[in-house]
């Protein structure tokens, strides 16, 4: 239903004065939205928001949509909203893989109407389902399916069976193809894959259901609510998140869930930004969350938390089983029906991650975490049918009474829900269960921590819904028009300043750089952690559903195994845990790699060697194995290539230098390659790459191997697992927190050994300190540490962690899902790596005098 | 018509809104989007009319459309009523 749709500039030549008015008014606010855009879109991309796809083609594309579109006719503006869709489509995607999402597309549009009966449209629908799953799967190989699938599953896989739904009882006008094309290829779906579960009838019904101007600056309003949502969440991410790992007390205990929780804002300020966008294409929507932080029941917390959600649920299947279970009785009916909404919330859950990972998601703790979800809710629910709910019709005026009830209660259903919570993202229940024992709770402090979170919710309650400043700046019919529009376009623009480096630097000595990180979308240093132990492929929890990390690992390509999934590769059993085949020649991850008969990825050296030569021996992890890049292109060739082509007559007559690196290897395994393998080839040198948080690393293997009972190469590790009473009734985040006291001294024995065995053979020993092509949150004073600790062993340094330094890291590696250096970040490595050899030969003894 | 709106009004102040000031439930007041009939409510409503008009409420009847208001509900129950 379309009420008012007043045009920018109406005729004044009849009206006088008032309708001269009336249009400079309209001017007024099609400025004051078209400047508020313009500002969203500039935050965005000064703060990343998102994605580069979103900041960069997306919000523009949608700013200059939505100036067009506003002067068009209103018959017109639908058509428009289509093609600046597609157009979207076309951006994110290029020309070939957007047609095949559009047209697979059409096709199951396609299919809802044919001509048949449903029943058989049901059925071919299923059956494209079935097919289009086993692309997913890669069962049938295209190129396109990696790319295309996740964002046409996230157009179609919930909004389907709605349209399917209102189709067959009749919901869908007829001659009405705009709205269907308007529907599931909504502009912002292209760069959001996971979307709120827009409802057929409440998107047509809404779609210029009230005043233009009002639904545009409602959009606005939303869109810039969802971008502060998403700048806290990286905030919390950053500076607050913790690991499992880290959890030693109540604390960090707490500290732990709500931050895991507080994932939850990214998602609501994705959708925020998804909804406030389609406001701005005249298409009024509901709210998708509210304030579900201050749930005062947990049928409360169901209706506020995926507002889109619970409607979907509710329209397509509790009323229509309620209605056929209600001859049990009601509350059986009930019990039964609400039970179905959660065994299809869990396995649409499943469904959905399906659809955007490419991979099947059953675990206990998901399990347990919607069975006692759903409980609870329908344990609430029951009881509200029986006793009644207290409903209002206006805001009651303020009661302290009241307010505490609501306060305790709502700390209540918090605290319930983040147990759950971080239930749902471990690994397993004994993870879990491991999680809450190690935080000694007491209760002491169970009474302090409620006491806070009273206060805090006290204050929070009071703020967002006693006081309703919210509402003042979302507009409403009773408002004037200008005065919501202050509320949102005044603290945008101080959002811009505040991001602006000539203003923040006057905002305090920290404030700059804490803008600066703000402003930089990466991994928090947990999920740093997962991405350098490099195994992130085998991340597949729940937690990942919408982390940076997630992400990552849903863009990741089919054809992407790690090495000892190829022939190249084999598991070991023992603390190496893998090892390289010899004499291997394979495509990995799209670039050439071929294996010596030693079982390095390199040359076919002999084992003794020549006269006159000078040898290297390298030892490292994946990005010094040259993962991605082909065997000519890995930085340690390179640098062999330079060396050998700039001799000058003086010094050896030939420089090798062998890779010994392997994926995924810590210090810990790097050390018994030099013992039992690099010393053979007696080298002259060894090349130690070192990179950030090796510690963890060594650590981490250390708590894998030693909980699985392997037999330890150095007496000195058994001896620390033992002090650590480590043993197999641990799980891993158990043992890893209690060895890392352990760390530095560790690290000090791990490179007082090598040093050690070094001096041994007669080995130069150097530390080459290398960057990564992740955007990392620098620990400067960790690094200093570990160099130093180097220095004292005997190790000569090379920092050359200013590599990349002014390079675009994003076009340094390998894949957008894959964080090793490409051709071009190993060649800025060996540049660096050769220019410093060059000024400091007589230092690094490289003469072989 | 307002002699449903009426029965519909007062069942909603007895069933739901106990204790409220009957001039705030207007014809036009939302219902559904106003918080005030939840899914339960909705089963209640449904429920009652059924019982009360001898009608068969199905299930995509029970949408914010036909139960945002009370002036919706009746013309629901109005359009059902003149159909049989």
């Amino acid at each position: 239903m379309i009420k008012a749709d007043a045009q920018l500039v109406q005729p004044a030549a009849a009206g006088g004065f008032g309708q001269l008015a009336g249009a400079w008014a309209a001017v007024g606010k099609f400025l004051s939205v078209a400047i508020q855009f313009g500002l969203l879109v500039f935050l965005s991309r000064q703060f990343q928001v998102e994605n580069q796809v979103f900041y960069e083609k997306i919000m523009p594309l949608a700013f200059g949509g939505f100036l067009m579109h506003y002067f068009l006719p209103l018959r017109y503006r639908l058509p428009f909203f289509i093609v600046l869709s597609f157009g979207g489509i076309y951006l994110a995607f290029g020309l070939p893989n957007g047609l095949w999402l559009v047209g697979i597309g059409l096709a199951l549009i396609g299919i809802c109407h044919l001509p048949v009966a449903f029943v058989v449209r049901a059925g071919l629908l299923l059956a494209g389902g079935v097919g289009l799953a086993l692309l997913r799967i890669g069962q049938i190989k295209v190129a396109w399916a990696g790319a295309v699938l996740p964002i046409l599953a996230s157009m179609f896989m919930f909004r389907l069976m709605i349209y399917f739904y209102d189709l067959k009882h009749g919901l869908v006008p007829t001659k009405r193809l705009a709205s269907t094309l308007a529907y599931f290829f909504l502009l912002p779906n292209v760069v959001f894959p996971l979307f709120p579960v827009v409802d057929y009838s409440t998107f047509c019904q809404t779609y210029y259901d009230s005043d233009r101007q009002r639904i545009y600056q409602k959009g606005i309003y939303w869109m810039f609510r969802g971008v502060v949502l998403l700048i806290l969440y990286r905030y919390v991410n950053y500076y607050w998140a913790i690991a499992a790992d880290e959890v030693v007390s109540l604390r960090t205990l707490i500290q732990y869930m709500i931050s895991n929780m507080m994932v939850l804002l990214r998602v609501s300020g994705q959708f925020h930004l998804i909804v406030g966008m389609l406001h701005l294409f005249g298409f009024n929507l509901p709210e998708t969350m509210h304030n579900y932080f201050l749930a005062s029941s947990f049928t409360d917390f169901w209706r506020r938390a995926n507002i889109y959600w619970k409607d979907f649920m509710q329209k397509v299947f509790f009323y229509p089983f309620y209605i056929r279970l209600r001859q049990r009785g009601e509350s059986s009916g009930l019990f039964l029906a609400m039970a179905l909404v959660f065994i299809l919330t869990w396995l649409f859950h499943a469904y959905q991650w399906f659809w955007i990972k490419g991979s099947f998601l059953f675990s206990a703790p998901d399990v347990l975490y919607w069975s006692g979800f759903g409980l609870i809710v329908i344990a609430n629910s029951l009881y509200e049918a029986k006793h009644g709910r207290k409903r209002i019709l206006k805001k009651p005026s303020w009661n302290w009474r009241e307010i505490m009830v609501r306060t305790l209660r709502t700390v209540g259903v918090f605290a319930v829900i983040a147990i759950l919570w971080s239930l749902w993202i471990s690994p397993s229940i004994a993870d879990w269960l491991a999680l809450l024992s190690g935080a000694g709770v007491t209760l002491q402090g169970v009474i302090v921590a409620c006491l806070l979170a009273t206060g805090v919710f006290l204050v929070a309650i009071i703020v967002l819904e006693k006081l309703s400043w919210r509402d003042a700046a979302a507009p409403d019919t009773e408002v004037p028009f200008f005065r919501p529009a202050l509320l949102t376009g005044v603290p945008m623009l101080a959002l811009c300043l505040i991001g602006n480096p000539d203003i923040n630097t006057h905002l305090g000595e920290k404030t700059p750089a804490l803008v600066r990180d703000l402003q930089t979308a990466r991994l928090n240093r947990h999920d740093e952690e997962l991405l350098t132990r490099g195994y992130y492929e085998d991340i597949n929890q729940a937690n990942q559903f919408n982390t940076q990390l997630g992400d990552i690992y849903m863009k990741r390509a089919d054809n992407w195994p790690t090495l000892r999934e190829t022939p190249a590769g084999r598991l070991t059993g023992d603390f190496m845990r893998d090892e390289i085949v010899p004499s291997k020649r394979i495509v990995f991850h799209g670039a050439q790699l071929s294996t010596n008969r030693w079982g390095m990825r390199d040359k076919e050296y002999e084992k003794e060697k020549a006269d006159q030569t000078y040898r290297i021996a390298v030892l490292g992890a994946s990005h010094v194995f040259g993962s991605g890049v082909a065997d000519n292109e890995t930085f340690e060739w390179l640098l062999e290539e330079r060396l050998n082509h700039a001799r000058n007559g003086e010094g050896p007559a030939r420089y090798e230098i062998l890779n010994f690196a392997s994926p995924g290897y810590s210090p810990l395994q790097e050390l018994v390659v030099l013992e039992k393998k690099a010393l053979d080839f007696k080298p002259d040198a060894l090349f130690y790459i070192a990179t950030p948080r090796e510690d963890i690393s060594s650590l981490r293997h250390l708590a894998a191997t030693a909980i699985k009972g392997v037999a330890m190469p150095y007496d000195y590790l058994a001896a620390i697992a033992q002090k650590a009473a480590i043993d197999s009734s641990l799980t891993e985040d158990q043992a890893m927190k209690r060895l890392k006291p352990y760390g530095n001294e560790m690290l000090g024995w791990l490179y007082a050994r090598f040093a050690e065995i070094c001096r041994q053979h007669s080995i130069q020993p150097i530390y080459v300190y290398t960057p990564v092509v992740h955007k990392l949150e620098k620990d400067a004073e960790r690094d200093a540490y570990f160099m130093g600790v180097a220095r004292e062993n005997g190790f000569v340094i090379i920092d050359i962690s200013d590599a990349y330094e002014n390079q675009n890291k994003d076009s340094l590696r390998v894949a957008e899902w894959d964080w090793h250096p490409n051709a071009e970040g190993h060649r800025l490595l060996a540049d660096r790596l050769y220019q410093t050899i060059q000024e400091n030969r007589e230092l690094l003894d490289l003469e072989g005098k | 018509m307002n002699e449903i709106k009426k029965i519909v009004k007062d069942y909603i102040l007895e069933e739901f809104l106990p204790g409220e000031d009957p001039a705030g439930l207007a014809d036009e007041t939302p219902l559904v989007s106003g918080g005030i009939l939840d899914s339960m409510a909705t089963i209640k409503m449904a429920a009652f009319l059924e019982k009360k008009y001898g009608v068969q409420i199905e299930a995509h009847e029970m949408n914010t459309k036909n139960f945002n208001t009370i002036a919706s509900l009746a013309s629901l129950v109005q359009a059902k009523l003149g159909g049989k």
